[in-house]
């Protein structure tokens, strides 16, 4: 520190002495563009506090030092200009129109950077680069915005959010999001808590320079939200009204009609009967047309769909031995799930806010109301929001600072993404096209073909037709039952049911500011996410599955989060050099409540809450807390606004790790060289070239729980009234944070004027990583965390923007951004993990599928066939098994019809893309704009489980895809076939390009396998807007400021190898069955006064 | 808030404490034991909300689903039907029927022997410990009598046969597979050990949930049974029941849901926070309420096997005779012919059944049957005929009796999971007569097949440094 003082002393000292000579320099400044002076320019000797400013005709005078032989000539809108003086007393200059976004000041970790200045990689997405996208959360608008971010499909489900993984994917079992930071600090809120339209900016920190200064939450990358701010000068108030209206971006599969799907059902029943039961052709035919049992009842193929019979002839002369429909039935009603459970659903979203100030405060202030309608019958939400953001230079020495949002939501939704019967999205697809909406009278039935109405004349809903009795040809009244969802129907039950999310939440930053003395501040920080969400699960009393009793669940859960932080920052020129640091300490304190509670027994419906139930099924309560402790620094330097050096270090110690292992230090170093500040770069077509690098460790702590390293018991394992617990987990002493080493390089420029953008190359090296180890199941437990593992990603990114037309009237403009990364396992606790569709293997991608291999259907039965690798056999008829205890192949691979059993599964690619991005093109045109922003994605793998479920071998009650009607349905020619050995030694024919044989019951026929895989290209045309702003004179007519109409579209179209799929949904390139996303057509209008 | 202290850092879960806590008094440890009860009858234990997972009751459906004497009606919602149709074996993943009896039992074993290593410290009455330590050796040895039933071809004839991985310490220590001679040795010592234990301790026990002497002695009957250790068998088996009355006709036709019942030996006692709903065992057997039982999943027992059930018998009543359409689902409509309903609950909270008398009876009678008493066999089925058809008895001797012996045990515990062990025990093959062959993929299997035996998951093998792909044997 006394070091320290007589440096500074000394700097001082030496400055003062120098200001004591000097020569006067006097001169003109003009512009570039129109050659005319400029008044107002700053004009100062670099590294020293001795300056002017040009007079109106642009000229200027100046005493310059001796020791000093640089003058800096600044303006806004200008290239800054550092000329030497080289012994000259007159200096004239012209400075160059600054090309845009060269200089912009963007938000870093900690602070602000101007661009030009900054060593690491990070990229500033501004308000008018999202203004056009009309989502409900900030996570849907980055789609295709900029390099290196990638986006799951965010589900059409109203406040869902969407999934981001910036520069590959961090981590294997520990979390690969991003740390969110708004206003500055960490958010503990929820996304759907921000008002999209309070966004000022967004900014992307990709490198360790960047994000280093988060520390250990700040491996994946950071995405730094900054709301509006007042700006001084006038009041402004903005109204913003938006109207939409929403349909399914991507349409459902295309799936087989009422006719053709009698006739399936009754092919895949007549197989079974052949293949499975071993009858005869002839038979299986007679019996699918016409079975019967002892009985009397029928067993042929409409008694298989359970008696449902959509047309108006007798049951038993629906479908001919022939398998082909009775040529004279007529539909007695029609497929409407889609009709009934799907709506365009409106949106409406207001937004009005004020801001302004004077030169020691300023304000913005807003408030916004969505309502926003899902695509599904009774999925909505409803938001308030209201924010209020304000600074005040209290004192010269004292600034004060506020931004506070609460926001009020409220979803309704339903359960997605999975398979079951609640699910709208899987319930209308899977349901087969026979089974009827509403109950109906059938054939031979008075009122045939009408629909069965209740003592009000309602129509009532078909509940799977067990509570019915159907003809069933032969005299008989039969039970109807729904091969699936035999009780349910969602249609009916969903007005009943309700599953709904009440938010309120609170999040407010504030910080003082104390000027100590000149570029020292001591600057404190305390920021609270308070988040209270109460859910409501409740089925009703009437029907599905809690008919007859009703069931309830309430939840509350209260989230608080707080960061405190003290920084203490100080900035120093002097001489051509200049200083920024910084010296912090943080603490962040999380702590969550939960309580929830299942009742069950109504006597009526009407009232949910658990009240009215009778008896409870259930009831929880815990509390969690997860504590970070963080000490930081870091220092800028750069030397004549040519050399950039920083370096950060941080020290965190937390909570979730063992007492020993809880601290952990990240840290980064980068440069950069502003190339074109160098005089023989002086050209005129470059306007700025940068090079730049940077390295440093970031840490991971997320997604593996608050408490990893305990060894606990879980409570409430209680037998029936004793109380009682279960081993849980083994205590974890060594386990610490997972390490991602991030080495980035790049080059930003800008030139002719026009073109501007940056091509990065980095490396980030995941090690330690947080892993959950598969244990033998034998020890008891599943799995156990240890830093165990490696990752790489490599990639390049380039960005461009070209100003291609910029005339007066006229200008166009481009934005693009490409990224190719390449995602390689390092290093694994184990030679090869498989988990789910994936193989785990050190050179493999973490996305690398491992399926079984479809080789094609049996020429002779329709068959389908999969590969499997030759086991050598020794002389006894055993399997040889090599040093590691594997058994040695033979290199040859044969068929087999069982690939549960004898099958082999084998590699078939990576879920990641070869490369992804986005392109804007903007027009203006006289107050006129359009902007069409289209993403793509090329290459990697897609596993389509939706369509493998419609391309089941004839799971009765099913849909099917229209695929199914060009599969094997009689012995193919197997002449030109390839042929291959079967398991036991016979040789077969097959056909690759045919789908197999239908047959109810035999599920080898859509054994998951690489015939249900696609490739994962796709293209988006994700947002055309075409804008008017209103001449400021007209608006002026009608009391504005300012007017904008425009109108917009939202994911106009998916261009998908397989129609149907959406190959977004999930990084690991598998398909959920999930809630649509939406195309939304958008009308606005924005009026400033 | 912003303190620099180190205690800012240190948090504890609220819904788990430290094996410290448990393991302070024999209050703690008991707490430990009863978390192995409940895990008997949880649901989710592979954690995927599969509605065919909630523990000991789902192996014994497996079990029976795999034998002879239990027929699906139809697919419906398609549980179990990979069983059934033995087509899910080649499966070794994570979301397999090996891996539910594998995960569940070592999950029993793990935390028993937890208990085992740590109860002998902990504070509290010597006879207190040695109840809990009783206990915990009983259940850790039921779990490896229900692996080795499953994963390995039955006893006799296969001692040195590959079974499962002999895990008697909670280390970490990798073990290779052991045979099935070891492992057998392991119950035996386990149970001689819990047995003696449970009389020094002597206590009672809270409730029929907790396992007890007689609960141990009839779990060495039933391993002495599969040993053909014909003198433990009897005697165990004797003592396992005494003081047990076999059910009344009310109660044989009562659902098999209350605990309470005299003759159940151990049994859950499930109350409406513990029932599971859909996911759980009643629902895939009572045709009679709203349940995948009656969505299709009705199980039914073959033709053949009904008709050997006289019109006098109480047993008889537990399925639906053909024709009769009185039996109604909750839909009003009649529920399918041999449909059973003796699995049947007014209310989710329906006890899951464990062991009873009638078992210990059977035991007895098959295990003097086999050794030439045919004397104490008699009396034993006897008493099983006379409480379920009175006036029936029977006075075979021999092969005949031996084969009476089985019949009754096949009626009289049908449903109860033993379908496939039965099959295995007495090496006889798998014989579907009057199933629907469209339903049932696999119709028949030779005796001793290796289909009926489970595999070891590929997870384990991959995990474990002792086991390689060579050790999964068919």
């Amino acid at each position: 520190m006394k070091r320290l003082t007589i440096l500074l002393a000394f700097f001082v000292l030496t400055g003062a002495f120098l200001y004591a000579q000097g020569v006067q320099i006097t001169g003109t400044v003009t512009g570039a563009d129109e050659g005319i002076a400029l008044p107002g320019v700053s004009v100062v000797v670099q590294g020293t506090t001795i300056g002017s400013v040009t007079d109106f005709e642009g000229k200027y005078s100046i005493t310059v030092p001796e020791s000093s032989n640089v003058l800096i000539f600044s303006f806004v809108g200008m290239r800054t200009a550092q000329v030497a003086v080289d012994s000259r007393t007159v200096i004239d200059i012209v400075l160059e129109t600054d090309a845009v976004g060269i200089d912009e000041v963007m938000v870093v970790a900690y602070g602000t950077a101007k661009k030009s200045s900054f060593t690491g990689s990070a990229e500033n997405i501004s308000r008018d680069k999202i203004d056009n996208i009309q989502a409900t959360s900030v996570s849907k608008m980055l789609e295709g915005t900029t390099a290196g971010v990638q986006v799951t499909t965010a589900s059409g489900q109203p406040g869902s959010n969407a999934t981001i993984r910036i520069r590959g994917i961090g981590s294997i079992n520990a979390s690969s999001d991003p740390l969110y930071v708004v206003d500055g600090v960490p958010y503990g809120g929820d996304l759907n808590s921000i008002n999209p339209d309070d966004i000022e900016s967004i900014t992307v920190l990709k490198d360790a320079t960047a994000a280093a200064l988060y520390g250990a939450r700040g491996a994946n990358g950071v995405i730094v939200i900054t709301t509006s701010r007042g700006k001084s000068g006038k009041m402004e108030l903005e109204v913003k009204v938006r109207h939409g209206w929403s349909d399914r971006a991507i349409d459902e599969y295309p799936r087989i009609e009422q006719g053709q799907y009698y006739e399936k059902t009754w092919e895949a029943y007549r197989n079974s009967l052949v293949y499975g039961a071993g009858m005869s052709m002839a038979d299986a035919n007679q019996g699918a047309s016409y079975g019967q049992d002892g009985d009397g009842n029928s067993n042929n193929t409409v008694a298989q769909l359970g008696n449902y019979n959509a047309y108006d002839v007798n049951p038993t002369q629906l479908i001919g031995t022939d398998g082909k429909l009775n040529a004279n039935a007529n539909l007695l009603y029609p497929n409407e799930w889609e009709d009934v459970l799907f709506r365009v659903a409106k949106k409406m979203d207001y937004n009005i806010n004020v801001n302004g100030g004077d030169d020691n405060s300023n304000y913005y202030i807003s408030l916004g109301y969505l309502n926003e309608e899902g695509l599904m019958e009774h999925s909505d939400m409803t938001r308030f929001t209201g924010r209020v953001n304000a600074d005040s230079q209290v004192k010269k020495w004292l600034k004060i600072g506020l931004s506070a949002n609460a926001v009020s939501y409220k979803t309704n939704n339903f359960s997605d993404g999975n398979s079951t019967t609640s699910n709208p999205f899987f319930f209308s697809r899977v349901m087969g096209p026979v089974f009827p909406v509403y109950a109906y009278n059938t054939w031979n039935q008075p009122g045939e073909g009408s629909i069965i109405t209740d003592s009000d004349g309602n129509a009532t809903y078909d509940f799977g037709a067990a509570d019915m009795t159907f003809d069933n040809g032969y005299g008989n009244s039969v039970p109807g039952l729904r091969p699936y969802a035999g009780t349910f129907n969602l249609a009916g039950s969903l007005s009943l049911d309700e599953r709904s999310t009440l938010v309120d939440a609170v999040s407010a930053r504030t910080y003082t500011d104390f000027a100590i003395l000149p570029g020292l501040h001591l600057r404190m920080n305390l920021s609270v996410d308070f988040n209270g969400t109460s859910g409501t699960t409740y089925q009703n009393s009437t029907y599905g599955d809690a008919a007859g009793y009703g069931r309830i669940t309430k939840n509350y859960g209260r989230r608080m989060v707080y960061t405190l932080n003290q920084l203490l920052t100080y900035n120093k020129s002097f001489g051509l050099h200049s200083m920024d640091l910084l010296a912090g300490h943080e603490n962040y304190s999380y702590n969550f409540n939960y309580l929830t509670a299942t009742r069950t027994g109504f006597p009526f419906e009407g009232i949910r809450e658990l009240a009215p139930a009778s008896t409870g099924e259930g009831s929880n309560s815990y509390e969690n807390n997860d504590r970070i402790e963080s000490f930081l620094g870091r220092v800028n330097y750069d030397y004549n606004d040519k050399y950039y050096v920083s370096a950060s270090i941080r020290t965190d110690g937390s909570s979730r790790f063992h007492p020993d292992t809880r601290w952990g230090t990240f840290w980064s170093l980068g440069g950069s060289w502003r190339l074109s500040e160098e005089s023989f770069m002086q050209v005129d077509w470059i306007n700025s070239l940068k090079v730049k690098a940077s390295y440093g460790v970031q840490g991971n702590n997320n997604g593996i729980g608050f408490y990893p390293w305990q060894g606990l018991y879980s409570l409430g394992y209680d037998n029936n009234v004793y109380s009682g617990a279960l081993a849980n987990s083994l205590e974890l002493a060594e386990l610490m944070w997972e390490e991602n080493s991030n080495f980035n390089t790049g080059v930003e420029f800008a030139l002719f004027n026009r073109l501007r953008g940056s091509v990065e190359y980095f490396i980030r090296g995941s090690k330690n990583l947080l892993f959950e180890v598969p244990q033998p199941r034998s020890l008891g437990i599943d799995s156990k965390w240890q830093n165990i593992g490696g990752m790489e990603n490599k990639g390049i990114e380039v960005i461009l923007n070209a100003d291609v037309i910029s005339a007066e009237d006229f200008r166009w403009n481009i934005d693009f951004n490409i990224t190719h990364y390449k995602n390689v396992l390092t290093e694994l606790p184990q030679e090869e993990i498989i988990a789910g569709s994936k193989k785990l293997m050190v050179g493999k991608s973490v996305y690398e599928f491992f399926t079984w291999e479809y080789a094609g259907a049996n020429a002779e039965t329709g068959a389908a066939l999969y590969w499997f690798d030759e086991i050598e056999v020794d002389g006894d008829g055993e399997q040889v098994i090599d040093d590691d205890g594997k058994p040695v192949k033979t290199g040859t691979r044969l068929l087999t019809e069982d690939p549960g059993g004898e099958g082999d599964r084998y590699y078939h690619g990576t879920s990641i893309p070869d490369f992804f991005g986005g392109i804007t093109n903007s027009f203006y045109y006289k107050g006129f704009d359009l902007s069409i922003f289209l993403t793509y994605s090329v290459g990697g793998q897609f596993m389509d489980y939706n369509y493998q479920w419609l391309m089941r071998e004839g799971d009765l009650g099913f849909a099917w895809h229209t695929d199914i009607l060009d599969g094997w349905t009689e012995p193919l020619d197997a002449g030109g076939l390839p042929t291959a050995e079967m398991g036991d030694g016979t040789t077969v024919s097959y056909d690759p390009n045919t789908i197999p044989r239908v047959e109810v019951g035999n599920t080898d026929l859509r054994y998951t396998s690489n015939r249900f895989m696609f490739d994962a290209s796709y293209f988006n045309i994700r947002n055309i807007t075409l804008g008017y702003n209103l001449p400021k004179n007209a608006a002026r007519k009608i009391g504005a400021s300012g007017l904008r109409v425009f109108v917009t579209a939202d994911n106009l179209y998916i261009w998908t190898q397989n129609p149907g799929m959406d190959p977004r949904q999930d990084f690991a390139g598998t398909a959920a069955t999930a809630y649509s996303p939406i195309k939304t057509y958008t009308v606005g209008l924005n009026v400033k006064f | 808030m912003g303190s620099c202290s180190e205690e800012y850092l240190d948090t504890a879960p609220t819904d788990a404490v430290s094996k410290d806590v448990i393991f302070e008094t024999t209050e703690g440890a008991e707490v430990a034991m009863n978390g192995i009860y409940r895990w008997m009858y949880s649901w989710n234990q592979l954690g995927n909300g599969r509605h065919d997972d909630w523990g000991y009751r789902t192996l014994g459906l497996k079990a029976d689903l795999m034998g002879h004497d239990m027929k699906v009606y139809s697919r419906g919602y398609g549980w179990f039907i990979t069983d059934y149709n033995y087509t899910g074996r080649g499966q070794v993943t994570d979301n397999s029927t090996a891996s539910i009896s594998y995960n569940l039992n070592y999950d029993i074993i793990y935390n028993s022997n937890v208990i085992i290593e740590e109860v002998d410290e902990v504070m509290g009455e010597q006879y207190e410990r040695d109840w809990l330590k009783a206990q915990a050796l009983t259940t850790r040895a039921h779990a490896y009598l229900w692996l080795a039933q499953y994963h390995a071809p039955t006893y006799v004839g296969n001692e040195s046969a590959p079974c499962v991985p002999l895990k008697l310490e909670s280390s970490e220590e990798h073990m290779g597979i052991s045979t099935v001679g070891e492992v057998y040795d392991a119950i035996v010592k386990d149970l001689d050990d819990a047995i003696a234990l449970f009389s020094s301790a002597g206590v009672g026990r809270p409730a029929k949930s907790y396992v007890d002497i007689q609960v141990a002695q009839g779990i060495r009957a039933r391993a002495a049974l599969n040993m053909e250790d014909w003198t433990s068998a009897i005697s165990m088996a004797q003592a396992a029941r005494a003081g047990y009355p076999l059910m009344s006709n009310d109660e044989m036709t009562g659902g098999f849901n209350d605990f309470s019942v005299g003759e159940w030996m151990w049994g859950f006692d499930i109350n409406d926070e513990q029932s599971t709903i859909y996911a759980s065992w009643f629902s895939h057997m009572d045709p009679l309420r709203l349940s995948y039982a009656s969505l299709g999943l009705q199980k039914q027992m073959p033709q053949y096997l009904y008709d050997t059930i006289p019109d006098t018998d109480i047993r008889r009543a537990l399925f639906v005779e053909p024709g009769d359409t009185t039996v109604l689902d909750p839909w009003g409509t009649p529920v399918p012919g041999l449909v059973s309903y003796k699995f049947t609950t007014p209310s989710w909270a329906a006890d899951y059944i464990m062991m009873r008398a009638a078992e210990m009876y059977l035991i007895e009678a098959e295990a003097a049957a086999e050794a030439g008493q045919d004397g104490v066999a008699q009396a034993a089925v006897n008493a099983i005929l006379e409480a379920r058809d009175p006036g029936s008895s029977t006075s075979s001797t021999g092969d005949a009796l031996v084969q009476e012996i089985r019949l009754q045990r096949r009626l009289e515990l049908w449903g109860e999971g033993f379908g496939l062990f039965d099959i295995k025990r007495w090496k006889i093959p798998l014989d579907r007569t009057d199933h629907d062959p469209t339903l049932c993929l696999t119709t028949d299997l030779d005796a001793n097949s290796y289909m009926f035996n489970w595999r070891v998951p590929q997870y384990e093998i991959d995990a474990n440094d002792m086991i390689t792909d060579a050790d999964q044997v068919d």
